[in-house]
C-alpha cells in the first residue's frame, strides 16, 4: 500500500478566512451563572444594522437533536451551565458587539449548582447500566484480604488548531454553511430543522477541521444553528466564529471519570473478584451519556477477567458545559483505571506486572457479558516486543529493588518504568443518530476517471491518499485519475460521523468494496459506471476488547526531578497489532503523534477547577506540549494481517500511555498515582 | 499613528491605533490570509511572520514596532525559491500539516535558512518548536527541519535519520 509519492495536500477551507463585504459578525450573550432561572434580559440600544436575536424569534425547533439529547440553540427560562448561550447579537463591527454584550444585562435567579459527580443525586442520572456475574460479595466475604481504588481522569481540552465557528451566505436559492464539522449530515438536519426549511435548502461544505480529537462530533451544529438563525433573520451573510478564551470554555470538554474498585485475589495474584463502579461527568444536558455508559461497562475491568465481576456504569449530569466527545469517547479513561487497578492488585500481591497480567487475559471464548471472544489476546506478542525493547523487565526489577531498599522512608525513589496493555474497539456508534449508516458511492466516467463520493472527513491529507491508493490497486489506474468530489452536502451520500477511527475502518471498507464492484463490472457494461456501498454497523458492542480489535502495548519510563520534583520522562515504546495495516508510514506516524499528544495531555495539561468550576482565564493556563519537550517515542507494529479487518489505531496512545506513565510513577514515587495528570495533583484536588 | 512597512515586497502605509498590533493588521485588514488571531497571547504561533528576517508571533508585536521594518507572511514566502526547498523537505518526510500550521512551520524553516551559520540541531528543534503543531510526530519536523538546512547548504542527500 506504501508508495514512495509525496503525500497531497488536504485542501479544504477555512472558517476565519471567509469574507465579504456585507458580512455581518455574530456574537453570542451567554449566562454569567451555571445554574439559574432567567428573569430578564436587558440589551443595550443597538445602532441601525445591528440586531439582536431571542429564543422566541427561532423559526423552527427550538433545540438541536443530538444522539437523542435536546441542546437548546438559546435558553428560554432556565440555564444550566455557565456560558450557556441565551441571545445572539449581529452586526458590522465585531467590537461595537463586545461592546454591547459587556453593557448587557441578564438579572437571573441563581441555583446551587451541581458540578461534583462522585456523589450524586438519582435525578442527575443520564444514564445508567450494569452488568455482573458470580457472586462478588460472597467472593470479598472469604478472600483473605480486600483491596479498595480510585481513580479519576480530568477533563482536557481537545486544542484544535481553529476555534469552532461557521460562516453562512447564501448562494440562489441555498443557504450555504462552511464549519468544520466531523458530521456535516447532522449540522444540515439540525439548522434546517431550527429554520424551519427542508434540508435540500441547506449546503454545508466542510473545513479544514484540524487535528480535532472529536471534538467536531455535535458542537459545529450548535454553532452553525445560530449562525443561520443570524443570517435569515438579518437577510445577510454572518459569521460567528468563537475565540480562543470562548473555544476552551463553552465547547465541549472530554468527560471526567471517577472509577472505584474493589477487588481481591488470591496468593498466586489470579483475581477472584473485581467489584467497580464507574461514574462519568457529562456536563450539562447529558450528551453521548447512554453511548460513554455502554462504552465503559464493557471495558471496566480491560483485557482482564475475574471469576466474580460486578460493574456498575452511571453517566451523570452536571452544571459544566457538556462534556464528552474526545479522541477514544471514554475509553481512555476506563484503560487508565483498569490497567492502574491490575498493577496495583500486582503490586499487592507482590507480582511482577506481566505475570500479573498474564494471569488474569481474558480467555479466548471468554463471556464479557455481551459478547464472546473467538480469538486470542496477542498478549505475549505484544508485551514481549515491547518489554524486549524497552528493556522492561531489568528495569522494573531493578527500580523495585530501589523501591522497596531506599533508605530515606520520607523520601521518594525517584525512577520507574510503567506497563500499560490495551485495545481501540472498531469505529461506529451504538446510540441514537450515530447508529446511521455510512454510504460511499464510486464512479468510473467515460473519461476513465474514478469519482469517491463521500460526506466522510479525512482529516489528514494521508488518509486521501490510503483511499486512492486502494481505488488505485484495485482498479489498476493510477491515483491521478482519482478524484474526490468536494465536501459539500446535497451531492455526496452521508457516511456518518466521521469519528472513532471511522474514516480508516468503514470508509476504506466501502471504498474497497465499491472499487471491486466497479472491477468486476467494468468489462462487461459499457462506462460510466456508479456503484454505492452502505454499511450499518451489525450488532455494535462498543468498549469491549472484541475481535477485530487492535491490540497495543506501552512502556514509559521516568524519573523524579529532584530538585522540582516533577517528572521527566525519558522513554515512550509502543507496540501495536492492528489487523490488516492500509499504510504502515502512515499508522507508525498517527501512533508517534498521538503517543506525544497523550504524553502532553498527562504531562502538561491541566483545567484547574476552582469552586467546582473552570476558571474565567484557565485556557492562559493550559500548556501544550512543545515539539523539543517530547521524549524519544519508539513503535513497534506487527506484520500487517491480509485477511484480517482493518483497525484503527489512532486513539491507542490515548487508551496507553496515561496508565502505563501513571503506573512508571507509581514506582518512582512509592504510592499508587490516581490520576491520569502526572505533574502533581492538581489543583489540590481531583476532577 | 500613520505607519510605513514592506509586506511582502510591497510597501503598506497604514493608520494605526495605539493599540493595535501587527496580527490586527495583517489579520484584521484582510493583508493575509495565513495569519490567524487565535490565542492572542504568543502562545498558538498561528500568527507567525516573518519581521526582518525574524519569526515572530505577530499577537505580540506592537504595530509601531513595524515600522519601517519589512514584513514576510506565507503569501509572501511561497513566490520565494526557498520555499521549493521546504516543500522537497515535506515531501521527504511526509509532512502531513493541516492547513493553519502549514505557513507557521513553513516560515520557521525558512528562519532556518536564513541563519548566517548552520544551525546546531538543538537550534533546529528549539526554533520549530516555537509553533503549538499537533498535526505530526515530531521526530519528522526536525528532521524535515535538518534536511532544510541541509538543502539550503547544497547537500542533496536529505537526512533521513
Amino acid at each position: 500500500m506504501d508508495s514512495e509519492r509525496p503525500l497531497p495536500a488536504l485542501d479544504l477551507p477555512l472558517v476565519s478566512t471567509f469574507t465579504t463585504s456585507d458580512l455581518l459578525h455574530v456574537r453570542i450573550l451567554r449566562s454569567p451563572v451555571a445554574k439559574g432561572r432567567i428573569k430578564s434580559i436587558h440589551i443595550p440600544h443597538l445602532p441601525r444594522g445591528y440586531r439582536s436575536i431571542m429564543i422566541d424569534d427561532i423559526p423552527g425547533s427550538k433545540t438541536i437533536t443530538v444522539f437523542g439529547t435536546e441542546i437548546p440553540v438559546l435558553a428560554r427560562e432556565r440555564v444550566s451551565y455557565r456560558g450557556e448561550p441565551i441571545a445572539l447579537l449581529a452586526g458590522p463591527d465585531p467590537a461595537r458587539l463586545q461592546e454591547a454584550i459587556e453593557l448587557a444585562h441578564i438579572s437571573l435567579e441563581e441555583e446551587e449548582p451541581d458540578f461534583t459527580f462522585s456523589q450524586f443525586n438519582s435525578d442527575r442520572i443520564a444514564a445508567r447500566c450494569e452488568y455482573s456475574h458470580g457472586d462478588v460479595e460472597l467472593a470479598f466475604s472469604i478472600a483473605q484480604s480486600m483491596a479498595e481504588h480510585e481513580y479519576h481522569s480530568a477533563a482536557l481540552y481537545h486544542a484544535a488548531q481553529e476555534p469552532q465557528g461557521a460562516v453562512v451566505w447564501f448562494d440562489y436559492d441555498k443557504l450555504t454553511i462552511r464549519c468544520a464539522s466531523q458530521w456535516p449530515y447532522l449540522v444540515r438536519s439540525q439548522v434546517a430543522a431550527v429554520l424551519d426549511v427542508k434540508e435540500s435548502e441547506i449546503v454545508i461544505e466542510a473545513a479544514d477541521p484540524g487535528n480535532h480529537l472529536d471534538s467536531r462530533l455535535w458542537y459545529p451544529a450548535l454553532l452553525a444553528a445560530q449562525a443561520a438563525l443570524a443570517a435569515v433573520i438579518c437577510g445577510r451573510p454572518t459569521r460567528l466564529i468563537l475565540d480562543r478564551r470562548e473555544d476552551f470554555l463553552y465547547t465541549t470538554l472530554r468527560a471526567p471519570v471517577f472509577s472505584s474498585y474493589r477487588s481481591s485475589c488470591d496468593k498466586n495474584g489470579k483475581l477472584n473478584a473485581i467489584d467497580a463502579r464507574i461514574i462519568i461527568n457529562c456536563g450539562a444536558y447529558g450528551v453521548l451519556a447512554e453511548e460513554m455508559a455502554k462504552r465503559a461497562l464493557a471495558a471496566a475491568s480491560g483485557a482482564y477477567s475475574a471469576d466474580n465481576l460486578r460493574i456498575q456504569c452511571y453517566a451523570v449530569q452536571s452544571n459544566l458545559v457538556p462534556l464528552g466527545p474526545f479522541a477514544g469517547l471514554v475509553m481512555p479513561q476506563i484503560l487508565f483505571a483498569a490497567e492502574r487497578l491490575i498493577d496495583d492488585c500486582a503490586r499487592l500481591a507482590d507480582i511482577e506486572p506481566v505475570q500479573m497480567r498474564r494471569l488474569n487475559l481474558l480467555e479466548k471464548a471468554a463471556e464479557l457479558g455481551l459478547v464472546k471472544r473467538k480469538k486470542n489476546i496477542p498478549f505475549d506478542e505484544l508485551v514481549e516486543s515491547v518489554c524486549g525493547i524497552s528493556d522492561f523487565n531489568r528495569k522494573h526489577a531493578s527500580f523495585e529493588l530501589v523501591r522497596k531498599r531506599h533508605s530515606d522512608p520520607a523520601g521518594q525513589p525517584g525512577r520507574g518504568i510503567g506497563l500499560a496493555f490495551g485495545y481501540q474497539t472498531p469505529g461506529g456508534f451504538i446510540t441514537g443518530s450515530g447508529t446511521a449508516a455510512s454510504t460511499v458511492e464510486v464512479e468510473l466516467t467515460k473519461e476513465a476517471e474514478l469519482i469517491i463520493r463521500s460526506s466522510s472527513i479525512p482529516g489528514t491529507a494521508g488518509t486521501v491518499h490510503i483511499w486512492k491508493q486502494i481505488a488505485a490497486d484495485i482498479i489498476g489506474q493510477e491515483p491521478e485519475t482519482i478524484h474526490f468530489e468536494p465536501l459539500r452536502t446535497g451531492s455526496l451520500p452521508d457516511a456518518g460521523p466521521s469519528s472513532h477511527s471511522g474514516t480508516i475502518t468503514i470508509i476504506s471498507k466501502l471504498i474497497e468494496e465499491a472499487c471491486r464492484a466497479i472491477s468486476q463490472r467494468r468489462f462487461r457494461e459499457g462506462l460510466p459506471i456508479k456503484v454505492k456501498k452502505t454499511m450499518r454497523p451489525k450488532n455494535p458492542v462498543p468498549g469491549g476488547p472484541v475481535d477485530g480489535c487492535a491490540w497495543g502495548a506501552a512502556v514509559v519510563e521516568l524519573s523524579i526531578n529532584s530538585y522540582s520534583g516533577e517528572p521527566e520522562v525519558h522513554g515512550v515504546w509502543l507496540s501495536v497489532k492492528a489487523g490488516r495495516i492500509l499504510s504502515i508510514e502512515k499508522a507508525r506516524n498517527t501512533l508517534i503523534t498521538n503517543t506525544a499528544l497523550a504524553l502532553s495531555q498527562s504531562l502538561y495539561e491541566h483545567i484547574p477547577l476552582e469552586d467546582g468550576q473552570i476558571p474565567e482565564d484557565a485556557n492562559r493556563c493550559y500548556h501544550l506540549a512543545r515539539a523539543n519537550q517530547i521524549p524519544p517515542i519508539q513503535v513497534l507494529l506487527a506484520d500487517s494481517e491480509d485477511k484480517a479487518a482493518i483497525a484503527g489505531v489512532g486513539d491507542l496512545p490515548f487508551c496507553l500511555v496515561a496508565p502505563a506513565l501513571a503506573n512508571a510513577l507509581s514506582q518512582a514515587r512509592d504510592t499508587p498515582w490516581q490520576t491520569d495528570f502526572a505533574s502533581g495533583m492538581p489543583g489540590g484536588g481531583y476532577w | 499613528m500613520n505607519i510605513q512597512f514592506i509586506l511582502n515586497g510591497e510597501d503598506i502605509q497604514i493608520v494605526a491605533e495605539a493599540g493595535d498590533r501587527l496580527s490586527d493588521i495583517l489579520a484584521g485588514r484582510h493583508y493575509s490570509d495565513s495569519v490567524h488571531q487565535h490565542c492572542g497571547y504568543g502562545v498558538c504561533g498561528r500568527c507567525m511572520v516573518l519581521m526582518d528576517g525574524l519569526p515572530v508571533n505577530s499577537c505580540l508585536v506592537p504595530a509601531y514596532e513595524v515600522r519601517n521594518s519589512e514584513v514576510i507572511s506565507w503569501e509572501g514566502l511561497i513566490q520565494t525559491p526557498e520555499y521549493q526547498l521546504i516543500e522537497i523537505a515535506w515531501q521527504t518526510h511526509k509532512l502531513e500539516l493541516c492547513s493553519f500550521c502549514r505557513p507557521a512551520v513553513s516560515l520557521l524553516m525558512a528562519s532556518l535558512m536564513d541563519s548566517s551559520s548552520r544551525p546546531s540541531d538543538a537550534a533546529i528543534e528549539e526554533t520549530l518548536s516555537a509553533l503549538n503543531c499537533r498535526c505530526t510526530a515530531p521526530e519528522r519536523l526536525f528532521a524535515a527541519g535538518r534536511t532544510v538546512v541541509n538543502l539550503k547548504e547544497g547537500r542533496n542527500k536529505p537526512d533521513v535519520r
